[in-house]
């Protein structure tokens, strides 16, 4: 298994689109920073109480910047199924059956190599946002979700990519197509994180009063989470209100864990069971 | 393993697409040591069966057994560690240089101190001096090349070869030969399926005759050509009396012509001329009429005509 990670990473770190996928989300990540400076520049936010501070913070511009269904957020799900694919194209996956590498380990090789690349472009990122948000307003100035907060969000974050990972490699997988994948992952992903919000407008009576974004759909959607809190920080919402109950943690913990080991499990079964040409 | 036992031997082994059976109920047998040419049109199921014993596609029904092994059981996955494969084509990543897609391969081989291994394997291929010149950049004779010294990393104790000799210019497929000899020469068995059947009669011990589906022969390279003599010309001064010694020995299909006859009846010259000998005839003069590997497959495939 550690040889077949080895030469997954050995051949990631020389693959083209890795490393213009990285300086894309250097620009990128600079790109938004420049943005919402100029929003806070030229719009008066000062009204809405804490917002100027929320969006000018190194930790802010990290957190709301990666929420699966932001740029960053699609950036990743692309990536690596062109890699997953490109090992199906290339017939790279081929040589490892030969070689007399068992389908299990190959997949799992396949899904930790691409945790190792979403955490490596993530951290990537992390540093220039943090790093130039830091500049701007400093790191952490008046947080008003509270560390506690911030920290439950990052696990949150940290559990969803393990999800896009699982989701990107199983429909690679399954199609072998880049386009088509890419096409299916995008529509999945953004429509995960982003369904929260609307849900929280669409069917108010089910929102409790004391912790308002908690809904029966985060023990359904294992985006619902990171994407309430994701779409609040790049929309500006003041925070200030969103307090977290303990089932509310749990799910958005738990839930993208769950669904990542059912893609794990289905795409590990499918891979056994198909052909590889 | 002793010389003559299977190391490829397959049980009703079957593919279907659809309702198509690319590989229909084979049993195919390779022995330790052997050249084994696979010989067949395009889409007879080569390809697939390779792809089957590889693990690559999985068996409709039937099974197999590499080295004595059955693939079912969890050792296969080391049994095709003493395997290497070029199916269809060299599996390479365009953007990495030769020795880059050499030391990756070797990363998920498990081997290591590669370097002096990853050198000695290019320079066996001839590409000792590509440098930095990416997979992409180079001709579909070097990747052919490049993909041989992939197959070697492994040391393996049997190759299967689809198709090697494409995309090889005439010294290329000279040295390819070369090398499946020496290779073969130190235990390595070998399975090639190739279309260049003049090639493939240069280095082969055994054939296997494939078409839509079904393996139609297996025959010794030896066998194959006492099966591929068409005929035997005799000239003798005195042609009647040639004809009348032939029949009296049992020969029934003859061509008699005012200078020769023509046998085709199945025996061989020596067990042809000893008999005669026995019945007062010298012959001095015999010529003996041959297929092709190619009039061969084309005969088995009942297109004599076209042969």
């Amino acid at each position: 298994m550690l040889n077949i990670i080895r030469a997954s990473l050995f051949k990631l770190f020389r693959d083209r689109t890795f490393i213009v996928t990285a300086i894309i989300g250097v620009v990128l990540a600079a790109f938004m920073l420049g943005i919402y400076a100029l929003i806070d520049h030229f719009i008066d936010t000062s009204s809405e109480g804490g917002v100027r501070h929320l969006l000018l913070t190194g930790e802010n511009f990290y957190l709301s910047a990666l929420t699966p269904g932001t740029s960053f957020g699609i950036m990743v799900p692309i990536n690596l199924i062109v890699f997953t694919v490109g090992e199906f194209t290339y017939g790279t996956i081929r040589n490892k059956i030969i070689a007399g590498l068992s389908k299990t380990k190959i997949y799992f090789g396949l899904f930790i190599t691409g945790l190792v690349f979403t955490f490596i472009l993530a951290g990537g990122y992390a540093l220039i946002t943090i790093g130039l948000g830091s500049i701007i307003g400093g790191f952490h100035v008046d947080l008003i979700g509270g560390v506690n907060f911030a920290l439950c969000y990052f696990a949150y974050v940290v559990c969803s990519y393990i999800l896009v990972t699982a989701i990107s490699i199983f429909f690679a997988t399954l199609v072998r197509n880049v386009g088509g994948t890419i096409a299916v992952v995008i529509i999945i992903l953004v429509f995960l994180a982003s369904i929260a919000p609307v849900f929280q407008q669409l069917m108010p009576h089910t929102v409790n009063p004391t912790y308002p974004s908690e809904h029966w759909m985060m023990w359904v959607n294992p985006l619902y989470m990171a994407g309430t809190y994701g779409g609040s920080f790049a929309s500006m919402i003041n925070l200030n209100s969103y307090s977290q109950s303990p089932s509310m943690v749990a799910s958005g913990v738990t839930m993208p864990l769950v669904w990542s080991i059912v893609f794990v499990a289905a795409g590990l079964l499918i891979f056994k069971h198909t052909d590889v040409k | 393993m002793n010389e003559n036992e299977n190391v490829v031997c397959t049980q009703g082994l079957a593919k279907k697409y659809g309702q198509v059976f690319a590989v229909d109920h084979v049993d195919m047998h390779i022995q330790k040591g052997a050249v084994y040419g696979f010989v067949g049109e395009n889409g007879s199921g080569k390809t697939t069966i390779i792809r089957l014993l590889m693990g690559l596609a999985l068996p409709t029904a039937g099974t197999y057994d590499l080295f004595g092994e059955n693939c079912k059981s969890k050792k296969i996955y080391d049994v095709r560690k003493k395997i290497s494969a070029i199916v269809e084509a060299p599996s390479l990543v365009p953007s990495m240089t030769a020795k880059q897609n050499l030391r990756y391969a070797c990363m998920y081989y498990g081997i290591k101190d590669d370097e002096k291994l990853i050198e000695e394997s290019l320079k066996s291929v001839g590409l000792g001096d590509t440098g930095k010149k990416t997979v992409k950049n180079f001709s579909l004779g070097m990747r052919q090349r490049l993909g041989i010294a992939l197959l070697l990393l492994n040391k393996p104790e049997l190759m299967l070869l689809d198709e090697p000799m494409n995309g090889l210019d005439p010294s290329g497929v000279a040295e390819l030969r070369d090398l499946i000899i020496s290779l073969n020469k130190k235990g390595i068995t070998f399975l090639i399926s190739s279309h260049i059947l003049s090639e493939l009669e240069k280095v082969a011990t055994h054939y296997g005759f494939i078409s839509h589906g079904k393996l139609l022969k297996e025959i010794s390279a030896e066998d194959l050509i006492s099966e591929c003599q068409k005929a035997i010309d005799l000239r003798y001064r005195d042609i009647p009396l040639l004809e009348e010694k032939l029949r009296a020995i049992g020969m029934k299909d003859l061509k008699v012509t005012p200078n020769e006859i023509r046998v085709f009846d199945e025996i061989t010259p020596l067990d042809l001329l000893t008999k005669l000998h026995k019945q007062g005839i010298e012959i001095t003069d015999i010529r003996t009429l041959e297929m092709s590997v190619e009039e061969y497959y084309l005969s088995l495939i009942g297109g004599q005509a076209n042969a």
